[in-house]
């Protein structure tokens, strides 16, 4: 009786998992152009326009009749391993977009047909629409304060203190889990580059982040002024960043082993004060 | 695949392990069920490992805490350049304490024969794990600052799917390997409370701090 109990659990559960598998597997594959254009927004359009003109990455507008598809596939898929392996038309791209490389998004052969089918349809040819930012004013005074944390997202999000330095911070400065952002507005043209990659955060770190917190559009121009404010500056030196940190960090210390110390002077004297008085 | 394991699979073993066996070492060897105290043994040294790391231990532990129960308290606490810096500073201050004060407890066992004597394995183990997680801490504390602020939007969101019971661990997936680590070895030190004396952290005493004091006299003098 209690083995064809056990038997028929195994049973269960392991159809239930198997039908699990099963339905994780055949979610309907997306190969729509609208899914594509969600996917584009979703991914690319911190980057790239269609239509639109270049942002840090190249207007996308005809880019499937540009390229073969073997290589858009490619490219989508494996960025970083093409470069790495030295695809000359890759090579070529990075050098003309001031070696800011194509990030992995790690998209799905599913996504990757939805990103093409958009890309290839007539009608994804837009007309520019102007960034987001354009319109706003930023404040680098505000950016600062949004970077550091002192005034907290609107939607919630990390401060970029947390995991990012640059220049226009004093010491201690700023993270150092990310990239320092110093030379941030050359690398991703100028404010109005900024602006979209901060509108579309798509670095594969920051997305799980941002991507249910995204950032305001006048946080987006306030934070592009305040990375815009280091251009030109060096990045901080790591050492100075350092051994500022490691004096407060071992100043704390001291003064806790301060601490320590005249709290067990104190208990010696009590305790001989109790034996003495026996 | 191997993320699933370390990350949802080995958190929620460590946890159900501790538990269920918390409870079953209470049923079967409740006399066991302290820091099983040497220092009757040897008490000067002890004194100096003991209140340094607990005290260090607890604010930092705490602190943990705090932050994955009230990030957005935690966000604004240290929201703001100077007090970013002070804080942090502070807790890594209390965490070289704790390195220093763990480094001590082991010190105390391997060079006092008496308290070398009643050292079991589990012992050991548990001193060098405590010592790993504490140096690990600092070091990525101060590698990785400022911890104290991206840990709200990684670690936190991390254990609190694990709370809910819908596992998300993209947001922990992508950090560096010392800090995913410290993460683990966090929960093989959950993993370890049946099995030595952490288990007196769940006796917390904190009847000690409304208790009337107690003091020890000897008949004799000591040796």
């Amino acid at each position: 009786m209690l083995i064809r109990w056990l038997t028929a659990t195994l049973l269960v559960t392991g159809l239930l998992l198997l039908g699990t598998a099963y339905w994780v597997q055949a979610a309907p594959p997306g190969q729509s152009a609208e899914e594509g254009e969600a996917l584009f927004q979703q991914y690319c359009a911190g980057c790239h326009t269609v239509g639109g003109g270049d942002l840090s990455g190249p207007d996308l507008l005809g880019v499937a009749d540009r390229r073969d598809r073997d290589w858009l596939e490619h490219w989508l898929a494996e960025p970083d391993t093409m470069i790495a392996e030295g695809d000359p038309i890759a090579l070529q791209l990075l050098a003309q977009y001031n070696n800011v490389p194509m990030p992995n998004q790690h998209l799905s052969l599913s996504e990757i047909d939805a990103l093409l089918a958009y890309l290839g349809a007539p009608e994804s040819a837009h007309p520019a629409e102007p960034a987001q930012g354009a319109a706003l004013a930023g404040n680098a005074e505000a950016g600062k304060d949004l970077f550091t944390g002192a005034q907290a997202f609107a939607n919630g999000g990390t401060a970029c203190i947390a995991c990012h330095d640059t220049a226009a911070l004093g010491a201690p400065g700023g993270g150092l889990l990310g990239p320092d952002l110093t030379q941030a507005a050359q690398r991703y043209g100028g404010e109005a580059g900024l602006t979209g990659v901060l509108g579309t955060i798509a670095f594969p770190s920051m997305v799980p982040i941002y991507q249910n917190r995204p950032l305001a559009p006048q946080e987006q121009v306030d934070l592009a002024a305040f990375l815009a404010s280091s251009a030109g500056e060096a990045a901080p030196s790591r050492g100075v960043r350092h051994a500022t940190l490691y004096l407060l960090a071992f100043g704390a210390m001291d003064v806790f082993l301060v601490g320590l110390f005249i709290w067990h002077r104190r208990l010696p004297r009590a305790g001989r004060r109790l034996s003495a008085r026996r | 695949m191997a993320d699933i394991v370390l990350f949802v699979v080995f958190p929620y073993a460590a946890v159900i392990v501790a538990v269920v066996m918390s409870v079953y070492r209470y049923l079967d060897q409740r006399f066991t069920y302290s820091s099983l105290s040497s220092q009757l043994l040897e008490n000067g040294m002890l004194s100096w490992a003991s209140v340094a790391w607990h005290y260090s231990i607890v604010v930092i532990l705490l602190a943990h805490l705090l932050a994955a129960l009230f990030p957005g308290v935690w966000a604004a606490l240290l929201g703001g350049g100077a007090r970013l810096a002070l804080i942090e500073a502070t807790g890594m201050g209390l965490g070289l304490i704790a390195v220093l004060s763990m480094a001590l407890f082991i010190w105390r066992r391997l060079a006092n024969r008496r308290v070398r004597a009643v050292t079991s394995w589990g012992d050991w183990v548990l001193l060098v794990a405590l010592l790993a997680q504490v140096v690990m801490g600092f070091i990525v504390a101060f590698a990785y600052r400022w911890g104290g602020m991206w840990y709200l939007h990684t670690a936190a969101p991390w254990l609190e799917s694990l709370v809910r019971l819908d596992p998300q661990i993209a947001a922990v997936t992508p950090l560096p390997w010392l800090v995913k680590l410290h993460f683990l070895g966090g929960f093989v030190l959950v993993a370890l409370i049946p099995f030595t004396r952490l288990v007196h952290i769940v006796t917390i005493p904190i009847a000690y701090l409304w208790r009337p004091y107690r003091i020890v006299i000897w008949n004799r003098r000591r040796a």
